[in-house]
């Protein structure tokens, strides 16, 4: 080990006297005015970190809750603007749309209307199936929504021809 | 007189116990610290404050900078006193978290704590032709004070607080072999002021 020199064994002796100078008196109160500064920022920090865990949590929350309705919707929308099933649905529509007309003021027409709305109601859940299920189910969902289409034509027909028939009849009543 | 080896064994006992007690009075102290307990960080300050205030300002070169990282410094002390473990004494704890407090504060004014060559050899210089005595401490000081910043740090940190090179390699992030070096060039600047200063004063 290397020797000291005069120095070094003179600092080594009298270490105590490089040391003589001490703070002044009003330290200990700014540390303290410091702690107390610092203790209130660490709680304000504390509350913020909470703060926003929970926002994070509800944003999740939310978020897990809108997502799939947002996937849906999205889907749902690919769904009706695909060429086949918007030349399916616009072929129905169509038809249904030309023997409600047909219907006029019937006094069935309000019934039927109420029918009409459950058989939709079906169709759109059948459509919400219809993105979720698997591609082998896909065809008999498919299926399900054009006979409910077929449905609703057949139930506007029914009404038109017992409407021709209650026409039929009651002018025959008339001309006796 | 040669001791018997009864006393030996009764003067081990009680220097063991000694230590002990002072190592449970410690332990105690710190346990209150962590509670808060605001004249247990005063008891720290009290013990402390001296020799830690005299590392800053031979480190920092004024009072205020000195007093001002030593405000911060305790600060930290006592808000992280949770992670002193005990393996070195609460009095090393507090020194190591004073001296990265002041190696931080000049960090910010940019100041190289090693000179850019960094392998320097060590410089032989001839020993000072006197001894010492208690008048020249105020000069000393003073001189050390006029070193430039890196030899100024590594002295401090060597014969001051007593720290090895490995040491002062890992505070102050250098090898081993640069921080004798920088301490060796350090003795010799502060042998050329000192002897200048002897002759000309």
């Amino acid at each position: 080990m290397r020797e000291k020199d005069r120095l070094e064994k003179f600092i080594l002796d009298h270490r105590d006297a490089f040391d003589e100078e001490r703070p002044s008196f009003k330290l200990w109160a700014d540390i303290e005015k410091g702690m107390k500064k610092k203790n209130r920022q660490k709680i304000l920090s504390w509350q913020w970190s909470i703060a926003a865990s929970l926002l994070l949590v509800v944003g999740m929350f939310l978020g897990m809750l809108v997502y799939p309705r947002i996937y849906e919707y999205r889907q749902l929308q690919a769904l009706n603007q695909s060429e086949e099933f918007d030349g399916m649905t616009g072929y129905f529509n169509g038809e249904i749309e030309s023997l409600f007309v047909e219907l006029k003021d019937d006094e069935q027409k309000t019934a039927l209307k109420e029918e009409l709305d459950v058989i939709d109601n079906q169709i759109n859940k059948l459509k919400l199936d219809l993105i979720h299920a698997p591609k082998n189910s896909k065809e008999l969902i498919f299926q399900a929504i054009i006979e409910s289409y077929e449905t609703k034509v057949n139930l506007l027909e029914t009404a038109i021809n017992r409407k021709k028939e209650v026409k039929k009849i009651n002018n025959e009543i008339h001309n006796i | 007189m040669q001791p018997s080896l009864v006393s030996v064994v009764l003067i081990i006992k009680s220097t063991s116990k000694k230590h002990l007690t002072t190592v449970t009075q410690q332990d105690e102290l710190v346990a209150k610290c962590l509670q808060g307990d605001r004249r247990a960080h005063f008891e720290v300050y009290q013990t402390y404050s001296k020799a830690m205030f005299n590392i800053c300002q031979r480190m920092m070169g004024s009072r205020e900078a000195a007093e001002d990282v030593l405000q911060n410094a305790f600060i930290d002390v006592f808000t992280k006193i949770q992670s002193y473990r005990g393996d070195a004494t609460l009095g090393a704890w507090i020194k190591r978290i004073v001296i990265n407090s002041c190696l931080n504060e000049l960090k910010k004014k940019r100041i190289q704590f090693v000179s850019t060559e960094n392998e320097l050899a060590d410089i032989e210089y001839d020993d000072y032709a006197e001894d010492f005595d208690l008048e020249d401490i105020a000069r000393i000081k003073n001189a050390i004070q006029v070193l430039p910043e890196g030899y100024k740090i590594v002295f401090t940190l060597y014969p001051l607080e007593g720290y090895d090179h490995g040491e002062i390699a890992e505070i102050l992030n250098i090898s081993e072999g640069a921080s004798k070096s920088q301490y060796s060039r350090a003795k010799q600047k502060l042998h050329q002021i000192l002897t200048q200063k002897s002759k000309t004063g």
